[in-house]
């Protein structure tokens, strides 16, 4: 018998659909579908309606799908924003109870003891519902009715679908076996018995259809009889910490949205900090005046749960790239993580503290621009003054000693960066005598020339760089490297042998 | 100052997979512009590109020398050049030594070097190395390798030079510009003049001078990276490039031994590929026979057999002709080779027969070879053998597809040895969407932009014009401008047609006198027991190797397995050399296009031909099996034909010379032979020329040969006076024969093949649907289409039934006629094994019984149950599927094999379309009523056709009709036009749809399995057609069968 419970579920029925919908709010009526991986053989995993009408049914290549309507909209999944639209629809059932189960992303059942003091009839309370979610960007279906399962199917029917105590067995006989089966296999072995809808299991007998189709098929008999009637296994804590804000109006500058986003930072370090958690890194996700979303991510040195660095680094990552448009909304999540620990090696020296230094590179970032701080490192290239550009990360705590060089008989060069262009005068295409800034010598000895070429797919006019190095020991008794640029027929002084 | 001579002894080509950036012949033209005198090709673990450069070099006048670069064990390598024959079998043997030697030599499965790699060990050196010549230098080989780890290398000298013998090692120095060489260099110098090793100068090119990028793309393809990360992984320069000899006297000017050493060491090494030393197998002779008497013997028993008493003077002054030029060629060992092939088939009752130019051979036809009758048909000989050739002629054997064909392979293996048959090679090259890919990856373009041009590059295959596509990817939005795509286009067009890796040919095998593996090195091919040669067929054909195509066709097994269906159960014995010539009702049932099933003759294309063309003889069966090809379509050569063969159109000639060439076509040019024939009356071309012509027509490699051959083709026809419109005519003709036209034998013996099928289908249609269904997959219906096309022809189709049923099809005698039983094998997932196991149990008192005997599993228990074939145990499908599930899934349960106690549970009763539904499910067809048949009241009500209406229907008339799609095709040459083929329960109605409509409507065409359509009839000479107008989809919840789609 089921009891006088009353169940609420919220139901997103396609959440990677609606996540997208929800992030880029033009899609909510275009033709798009959601593959299941990347290239054009990835299967389709979700298909909006409008796709839908157009033929594109899930379980296509992109390639097929492709064919059938050119102008199909194909977006990966993105398990980010499917965490943040079933963190929406959390948010929303947890403004109404706080006795609440996540069955699954997207799939929140509520326990409606004692809210209808506070909402009135059914009715009403599941149009709030529906209401509610809407404002965070999802649109549910709502199923009201005295079981968990009963409310699942419900909501499943949608959108808003209240099933009045005692009259159960009247909507379950109508359901069609998909919608009751996640098991394709078994509704397969049904369906060829001639069992379509729920109804159509009263004929069997209930020990022959435990022995034979198991007790999958067992339980929707019982399902069916009312026999079943699940508990409530309440929310388990929320893997993302997420606190956002609908503006009334357009913020322009950055001064005000940094008061937001104070507030915003301070309830969601509060929550991390009752939890015993700190930040291990924060997305801010802005909702622009032009129906677009500004997201970034602010990557953390270490995890903190202090709101004024964690307010600086989100503040430099706007000065340094402000939102195109006026800010109507913000999202900021936060991956909890566990406090760094607070000691270092005692017998070294101390570094910064990582979040500290991280904020220093952030302004140096925003001052310079991003692609102008770092680590110059030799590139991998023929190149000798190829360089590249590596995030800056301090040096390892303890340096390994290397070992003494058995037998260290090479020579440096110290790199002359740019390189000095020189004069070289020839006597039958040999070099002879070098003149330049500081320098006028007669080419004692010579090595080469040893050739480099390359890149020519970076510099199609010019087919890339192409030089003849010398190494020359000159008059004036020191040794150097020299390059002919074989392109222009201009020497340079690359470097100088110690 | 005289420039001293030097030989580059060290090159790699394209066929150096990913390591080569030049083809053989490329690399000739630079060495002939640079004035060498000889040049030396080393491909990396292989002689695959050794023919061409052979080929090419001796047209230059460079003597070709043969060597390959080795790869060890240790990945070091090794060059090594092949001094005189036995130092070339040498390599061969050590080559394929390393191919087939597996890198596991313990397990069952042996696992074999990676394509293009060998693993080369020393003491393989040591037993192959005589006769070779090591260049032991650069900064790969296992020497260099020890220097630069600062190890001892004289052992290993030691070791190699007594491998090699004495003054066979050398020691090679490259100067590519770069220090580090040079420093290696330094060192190999010394070591030279420690162990007395001469040295030598090479410049290990890599390409020929032009393709320098092509190479870093290569490069880069190889290594799985991008032109931007592959950095110092890349060669430090350009200088990997045949360079001028001056160039190379320069570099070595300190040297100059090392350069003067090239040109010695290229006088020491005689050997090219004149001197491969292949001979054909001998076929043992019974005493006192020559190869030609034996030849005669058998070609004259066989005359008396084919022709009987009508061995009149024609047939024997052909076969003197044909049998006095085998023995001038002295190839009488080669038919007798093929003949014992042939008469291995006959031994082991597998049909074989001749095809392509064969079968214009009168003593093929005599031996038994080839089944058309080339004397009776007036087939040129010449195509097939001719004394201006001199080349081998080309027999290719059809074989029933699958086990029988593989049979015939293993016996040649057995016959001549594992080294001494392999099965030719397939060099699979770069087409254009490859390249598009390959490049885009390596120019680090990101991957929706590589796909988006690579689509739009589909349109371009084939063709050598670069500003053709680019102005495909202009047209389709790509931005020309930016540098990347720029770039891409180049190197995709330079990458095409290079080799991309060795494949294996579907069926083409040669054999060798001895070892094959002396003549070429083998390697392991992906299937498991073959083994293929490193050179294709046209490599192969060039240097003289007999070449045997064994190729699998599908209708031969149908054949094979419908003629002893005939004598068990008509007990009647068909000889499929003797069917009745011109048999009325075959032809009657052919010009009805009622041709599901027959071969050749079964498409779209061809059932809308057939009624057009009205064949009532053989030759029209030719004719009609050739004409529904590219060539003749694209050449607009179909419809000429058909209006004069209706009698509309006059019979003309392009050119009053030709009449005796195309009077037999109707003055349209059908056949490659005619075209042979034409371009050697109209531009007197020689045998050989028009020989040429016909290898450039067959092979997509020679377009721009085809071209130049165009040029002179033009140049002949205004020497004998045809110019203007007659002339663009011919080469037009010729031209559109490049896209896949057929030789007039090779069609004849298709059509004997079409007539020997049609024949069956028409006399013994039970015997020939049961063959053709336990044949699937082949042929061009699903089976589903195949049995409603049987039942259309009275055949009774019983369904599958575990105590009836074998795993194939079978023929039951019903009352007073034959039953086609479905076999288990249309169950859908029943394993081959268990099926067998039910074959063989048969019959079974009870599900518990058949449960407990044959042991399916629970999937397949429930299939049978579902496809009804448990009926036959008192059971109806659901009851049976209920009562399926209630048995003890574990075979090795106490309760295993107890008979469930009766079912108390109510299942709703079954319906007819539910039933046909279950078919389509579980057997993939219906032995039922058609499923339109449950569409048809409703259907009839709307006033939709019948696909039997539709073809009486008045032309012009608007009209529905409905249908299962089993055919969607959209071909190249029709403009964009789609044809569809709709089934119901009356028979085949075809639907043509207009580009414009089938955009209108791309979805629903593109995936409705069901379609209702309105459209125009359109009827031409007796074929009706819709016009499709309006479409719609008519939905019926099954599993149906997947439609012929765009294929």
């Amino acid at each position: 018998m089921l009891s006088g419970r009353r169940i609420a579920c919220l139901l997103v029925k396609s959440l990677p659909l609606a996540a997208h919908s929800r992030a880029t709010p033009e899609l909510r009526e275009a033709a798009f579908a959601v593959s299941l991986g990347t290239g054009t053989r990835a299967p389709l995993g979700f298909v909006a309606p409008a796709a839908a009408r157009m033929g594109i049914v899930a379980g296509m290549t992109v390639a097929q799908g492709r064919a059938v309507l050119p102008d199909l909209i194909v977006v990966p999944r993105a398990p980010t924003l499917e965490q943040a639209a079933a963190a929406a629809l959390f948010d929303v059932a947890t403004s109404f109870s706080p006795l609440i189960e996540v069955a699954e992303p997207g799939k929140i059942f509520l326990d409606l003891a004692g809210l209808a003091t506070l909402y009135g009839p059914e009715q009403a309370l599941a149009l709030e519902l529906a209401h509610r979610a809407r404002k965070v960007g999802v649109a549910p279906t709502v199923g009201i009715a005295a079981s968990k399962s009963v409310a699942a199917l419900a909501a499943a029917c949608g959108p808003l679908r209240v099933i009045d105590p005692g009259r159960e067995a009247e909507f379950l006989d109508w359901l069609p076996l998909e919608m009751v089966l996640a098991n394709p296999e078994l509704e397969a072995r049904l369906e060829r018995l001639g069992i379509r809808r729920l109804g159509d299991l009263r004929h069997l007998d209930a020990a022959e259809l435990g022995g034979r189709m198991g007790p999958e098929a067992l339980s929707l008999l019982h399902l069916l009889r009312g026999d079943r009637d699940d508990a409530l296994i309440c929310a388990p804590a929320a893997e993302e910490f997420i606190e956002g804000m609908d503006l009334e109006y357009g913020l322009e500058g950055l001064e005000p949205l940094g008061f937001i986003l104070r507030t915003l930072l301070e309830r969601l370090c509060a929550r991390l900090r009752i939890r015993g958690l700190s930040a291990g890194a924060l997305r801010l996700s802005l909702a622009l005046a032009d129906h677009r979303r500004d997201e970034r991510q602010i990557a953390l040195a270490a995890p903190t749960h202090e709101v004024r660095p964690l307010l600086g680094l989100l503040l430099l990552a706007l000065e340094k790239q402000p939102p195109l448009a006026a800010i109507e909304g913000a999202i900021l999540t936060a991956q909890p993580s566990h406090p760094r620990p607070a000691q270092n090696d005692l017998f070294l020296p101390p570094t910064p503290a990582p979040e500290r230094l991280q904020t220093t590179l952030a302004r140096l970032a925003a001052l310079c621009g991003p692609d102008r701080v770092g680590t110059l490192l030799p590139a991998n290239s023929y190149r000798p003054e190829a360089l590249e550009r590596h995030p800056f990360a301090p040096p390892p705590p303890s340096p390994q000693p290397s070992a003494p060089a058995a037998e260290f008989n090479r020579m440096v060069i110290r790199a002359l960066r740019p390189a000095h262009e020189v004069e070289v005068l020839c006597a039958r295409g040999l070099p002879e005598f070098v003149r330049g800034e500081g320098i006028s010598a007669r080419v004692v000895a010579m090595a080469g020339p040893w050739r480099r070429q390359g890149e020519w797919w970076d510099r199609p006019a010019t087919g890339g760089f192409a030089r003849d190095y010398y190494e020359m020991v000159l008059s004036d008794g020191a040794i150097y490297r020299l390059y002919h640029d074989l392109a222009t027929s201009r020497w340079f002084m690359d470097g100088i042998y110690d | 100052m005289a420039v001293p001579p030097y030989v580059e002894l060290r090159a790699r080509s394209a066929f150096s997979f990913l390591e080569g950036a030049t083809l053989p012949e490329d690399l000739v033209d630079r060495a002939a512009t640079l004035g060498y005198s000889a040049l030396a090709l080393g491909d990396r673990d292989g002689l695959y590109g050794a023919p061409r450069f052979y080929h090419a070099a001796r047209a230059a006048g460079i003597k070709p020398l043969v060597g390959a670069e080795v790869s060890l064990e240790d990945q070091s390598r090794l060059y090594l050049l092949a001094a005189h024959r036995a130092g070339y079998q040498n390599l061969c043997r050590l080559i394929t030594a390393a191919k087939l030697r597996p890198l596991n030599e313990d397990a069952s499965a042996p696992i074999y070097p990676a394509k293009g790699e060998g693993r080369v060990r020393l003491e393989d050196l040591e037993r192959f190395g005589a006769g070779l010549v090591c260049l032991a230098g650069g900064a790969r080989s296992p020497i260099s390798r020890l220097l630069l780890q600062g190890l001892d290398p004289r052992p290993l000298c030691a070791r190699l030079s007594a491998a090699f013998g004495r003054g066979n090692l050398y020691l090679d120095l490259q100067r590519h510009l770069d220090p580090d060489q040079e420093r290696l260099n330094r060192r190999l110098l010394a070591l030279a003049q420690a162990s007395a090793l001469p040295i030598v100068a090479t410049n290990d090119v890599c390409h020929g001078g032009r393709e320098r990028a092509l190479l870093d793309v290569l490069s880069c393809i190889r290594m799985k990276t991008t032109l931007d990360g592959a950095g110092r992984a890349l060669w430090i320069n350009h200088e990997r490039h045949l360079k001028a000899p001056a160039e190379m006297a320069a570099l070595f000017a300190d040297l100059p031994q090392a350069l003067s050493a090239t040109h010695e060491l290229a006088a020491r090494l005689e050997f090219t590929l004149a001197d491969l030393g292949y001979r054909f197998p001998d076929y043992p002779l019974p005493p006192g026979q020559t190869p030609d008497s034996y030849l005669r013997l058998l070609t004259c028993a066989g005359a008396r057999e084919r022709w009987g008493t009508r061995v009149g003077p024609r047939v024997r002054q052909q076969l003197e002709h044909e049998l006095a030029l085998i023995a001038k060629l002295k190839l009488a060992g080669y038919f007798l080779i093929v003949w014992d092939i042939v008469q291995f088939c006959r031994e082991h009752n597998i049909l074989a027969q001749g095809r392509g130019s064969a079968a214009n051979s009168a003593v093929c036809y005599a031996l038994g070879i080839t089944a058309v009758d080339a004397v009776g048909m007036e087939l040129l000989f010449e195509r097939f053998l001719s004394e201006e050739r001199g080349e081998w002629p080309d027999i290719d054997l059809d074989l029933p597809s699958g086990e029988q064909r593989e049979r015939v392979i293993q016996y040649l293996y057995r016959r001549y040895g594992s080294r001494g048959a392999a099965m030719t090679a397939n060099v699979i090259t770069y087409r254009t969407r490859s390249a598009v890919r390959e490049v885009g990856k390596v120019l680090g373009l990101a991957p929706e932009q590589i796909d988006r041009i690579a689509k739009l590059a589909r349109a371009y295959e084939f063709r050598d014009d670069r500003d053709e596509l680019a102005a495909l990817l202009a047209a389709g939005g790509v931005d020309l401008a930016a540098p990347r795509i720029g770039m891409l286009v180049e190197l995709t067009a330079a990458l095409q047609n290079l080799p991309r890796h060795l494949g294996q040919h579907s069926g083409g095998m040669v054999i060798a006198a001895g070892a094959l593996d002396e003549i070429v090195p083998l390697e392991p091919a992906a299937m498991a027991g073959r083994v293929v040669i490193q050179w294709d067929k046209e490599d192969c054909a060039d240097l003289g190797i007999i070449k045997v195509d064994l190729l699998g066709l599908g209708m031969l097994a149908v054949l094979e397995q419908a003629l002893p269906l005939i004598r068990r159960h008509e007990n009647l014995t068909i000889d499929l050399a003797h069917l009745p010539p011109d048999d009325p009702a075959t032809y009657r049932m052919l010009r009805a296009a009622d041709t599901v099933g027959v071969f050749q003759v079964e498409s779209r294309a061809q059932m809308a031909t057939l009624p057009r063309m009205q064949p009532r003889r053989f030759y029209d069966l030719v004719v009609e099996v050739a004409i529904i090809r590219p060539g003749p379509i694209v050449g607009k050569m179909v419809n000429p034909y058909l209006q004069r063969r209706a009698g509309r159109a006059p019979i003309n000639y392009p050119h009053p010379s030709l009449e005796p060439i195309l009077r037999r076509t109707l003055g349209v040019p059908l056949f490659q032979e005619q075209l042979l024939r034409m371009a050697m009356t109209a531009a007197g071309f020689s045998g050989g020329a028009a020989e040429e012509l016909r290898r450039a027509m067959g092979f997509k490699r020679s377009r721009a040969r085809m071209e130049s051959l165009q040029a002179r083709l033009r140049e002949g026809m205004a020497r004998n006076g045809i110019t203007g419109a007659p002339a663009d005519e011919i080469i037009a003709s010729i031209g559109s024969f490049a896209l896949y036209g057929f030789p007039e034998s090779h069609a004849a013996s298709f059509a004997l093949i079409a007539y020997a099928s049609a024949y069956l289908k028409c006399h013994h249609p039970v015997a020939f649907y049961a063959a053709l269904l336990n044949c699937y997959p082949m042929g061009f219906y699903h089976p589903a289409t195949i049995v409603k096309d049987a039942q259309r022809h009275g055949v009774e189709v019983r369904p599958a039934d575990v105590n009836r049923s074998s795993w194939e099809c079978t023929i039951e005698r019903a009352d007073r006629h034959l039953a086609l039983r479905l076999g288990l094998k249309y169950i859908g997932g029943l394993r081959a094994r268990i099926g067998e196991r039910i074959a063989a149990g048969a019959p079974f008192a009870s599900l518990a019984d058949l449960a407990r005997r044959a042991a399916p599993n629970s999937r397949e228990l429930d299939t049978l149950a579902y496809a009804g074939a448990l009926a036959t145990l008192g059971l109806g499908r659901r009851q049976a599927l209920w009562q399926a599930a209630a048995l003890p899934r574990d075979p090795n349960s106490l309760f295993a094999g107890r008979q469930p106690p009766p079912a108390r549970s109510q299942l709703p009763p079954l319906s007819a379309l539910e039933e046909t539904r279950a078919d389509y499910a579980a057997t993939g067809l219906t032995t039922g009523p058609h499923l339109m048949t449950h569409l048809r009241p409703k259907l009839a009500a709307r006033g939709v056709l019948s696909a039997r209406d539709l073809a009486s229907a008045t032309s012009g008339s608007l009209v529905k009709v409905a249908g299962l799609v089993i055919v969607r095709q959209r071909p190249g040459t029709a403009k964009g036009f789609l044809f569809l083929t709709l089934e119901d329960e009356t028979g085949i109605a075809n639907v043509i749809v207009t580009p414009d409509r089938f955009q209108e409507n791309r979805p629903l065409l593109h995936r409705a399995p069901i379609l209702l359509i309105e459209g125009v009839v359109q009827r031409q000479d007796g074929v009706s057609a819709l016009r499709g107008r309006r479409f719609g989809e008519l939905k019926l919840p099954a599993t149906l069968p997947a439609a012929h789609d765009f294929r």
